[in-house]
């Protein structure tokens, strides 16, 4: 039973290979784990409790672990050889500074003001001072412009070298993430992922590079595509929400697409039709009429032809003149009389022929 | 520019037929000149047929504006009748509303009508009905829905509105970008 439990002290970890008993985890699943945890947590501790100990200031037991056993896999990708900038490719090739060949780099350089060896970078490093800062020789050849300062020239120059030389890092970096496959997703690239999502390529990883987003139409189909995908059954099992085969509800011509459509004759026809399908409220009988009908009526209401009562007799009148202008302006006379009330026969309908 | 789907034509004539009723074949069949419907940009035009014939030699975005414009369809696919249809609307509606010289400014600056500014109104008028508005010389001001039949339109205290204004004609002021 022994050869079964293997120890890694270096990650506190004990782990114990023996089969389980079926039998008695069916008993009792609880009480079956509890019992083999118990067991190998005291082998762990008393295991551990053996190795060399000392003890703290504050009375706190402090126990030296080994080296862990157990190799683990990689939390992260392999880390991508970045590709050379194109001033260190320049550089290489021609041979310059550190890329010449047999030179090295020395820490030390003497400083002649203070007598001594400084190094050339990071702490008590020496200090460049330019003893013409104060002045500004006038170069013969370069034009300066009337009414500027070459001091601010100066700073304003040395501000620009540094803003070019932070966007051409800015670019290795980029590049170096574009070899190892990181998704450009619009983040600048000295905001860096800390942390590759994809393998790069090359590595025999089932997962797939995520397309590059393309600020275009096409880019943003293609991510419409994945995000249809990107549901259980990938895409096959709802195929109701399909989003890319949305149509537009409102109706229009290409209803009528297969009816026959010709001249302006067939038109005004089917116009009439349409708009006799229409029901209009006159169709049926107006009661607040019938009702004052029946009241002007001397004698009360002959019920006996009602139909001859609703129907006022058919006057032959012509259709309104379509004269131009605004309608009313053409009829005679000025301003008609005030009527106190609501009745008036002024507004003449057309009735039902 | 294209003629209406049957569908349009359907929701176009439903519209209108609510302000000028069975009339609504007046406009289709004339007698002096054939007059058709066509959709352009979304606005329905309402032109005589010499004049389409005519507009077909200038492309969609040559072509501003042809004959009269009666409205114009919304992005779901309704119909919104606009103040260019009045010289339509107020020849062939059956009922009429004719406002005192009092509330007519109000009323163009697009306020309801109040009963207290009614003149006069035509009988039979039902509640909720299409009507055009007129002042007392009989000039078209625009059009509107009764929110009274003629007989509430009698009782009732005068602060009352009595007619809601739907168009008027001081929105060729007042929507002067958005009426082509």
């Amino acid at each position: 039973m022994m050869s079964s439990i293997s120890l890694d002290l270096g990650l506190t970890a004990i782990s114990d290979i023996t089969p389980i008993d079926r039998d008695e985890l069916k008993a009792n699943v609880e009480d079956y784990f509890l019992a083999v945890t118990t067991k190998n947590m005291q082998i762990l501790l008393s295991v551990l409790l053996k190795l060399p100990k000392e003890t703290d200031d504050t009375g706190n037991v402090i126990v030296t672990l080994p080296k862990p056993i157990t190799r683990l896999p990689r939390a992260k990708p392999v880390p991508v050889e970045p590709e050379p900038t194109r001033w260190e490719k320049f550089a290489k090739q021609k041979q310059i500074g550190k890329f010449a060949k047999g030179q090295k780099r020395e820490r030390l350089v003497f400083d002649e003001t203070d007598q001594q060896w400084k190094p050339k970078w990071g702490r008590n490093k020496i200090t460049k001072v330019d003893p013409q800062d104060h002045i500004i020789e006038h170069q013969a050849g370069v034009k300066v412009k009337p009414g500027e300062d070459p001091f601010e020239a100066r700073d304003l120059a040395k501000r620009e070298s540094k803003q070019k030389q932070k966007e051409r890092e800015e670019e290795n970096i980029k590049r170096t993430m574009k070899k190892a496959g990181v998704p450009n997703r619009g983040v600048p690239a000295s905001v860096a992922l800390p942390t590759v999502l994809f393998p790069s390529a090359g590595s025999t990883s089932k997962y797939q590079k995520p397309p590059s987003v393309e600020a275009s139409e096409a880019g943003v189909n293609k991510m419409l595509k994945l995000a249809e995908l990107s549901t259980r059954g990938r895409g096959l099992v709802d195929p109701t929400r399909q989003l890319t085969k949305q149509k537009r509800t409102k109706p229009g011509f290409s209803e009528d697409k297969g009816k026959k459509r010709s001249g302006f004759d067939d038109e005004k026809e089917r116009n009439l039709r349409i708009a006799m399908g229409l029901g209009f409220k006159e169709d049926g009988v107006n009661d607040s009429k019938a009702g004052r009908m029946a009241h002007k009526m001397d004698g009360g209401l002959d019920t006996s032809d009602l139909g001859s009562l609703l129907e006022k007799p058919k006057k032959k009148k012509s259709q309104p003149k379509h004269t131009r202008g605004i309608a009313g302006m053409n009829k005679k006379g000025g301003r008609r009389g005030h009527s106190g009330g609501s009745k008036s026969n002024s507004g003449k309908t057309m009735k039902k022929h | 520019m294209r003629p209406l789907s049957d569908q349009e034509t359907k929701t176009l004539f439903e519209k209108l037929s609510k302000y000028i009723g069975r009339n609504l074949k007046y406009m289709i069949d004339r007698e002096d000149e054939k007059y058709c419907f066509r959709l352009h940009n979304d606005r329905v035009y309402y032109v005589s047929e010499r004049l389409v014939k005519a507009a077909g030699c200038f492309g969609r975005k040559e072509i501003l504006s042809i004959g009269q414009c009666l409205g114009k369809f919304s992005k779901s696919g309704k119909f919104r009748l606009q103040i260019t249809a009045l010289e339509y609307i107020a020849r062939y509606a059956p009922h009429k509303i004719w406002i005192k010289p009092t509330i007519e400014q109000s009323f163009l600056y697009g306020n309801h009508v109040m009963k207290s500014g009614l003149g006069r109104i035509t009988d039979d008028t039902e509640r909720y009905e299409g009507v055009a508005v007129f002042n007392m010389a009989d000039l078209p001001l625009g059009f509107g829905i009764t929110s009274k039949s003629t007989l509430e339109c009698r009782t009732g205290t005068s602060g009352d509105i009595v007619a809601f204004n739907q168009a008027d004609v001081g929105q060729y002021l007042r929507d002067e970008e958005t009426l082509i």
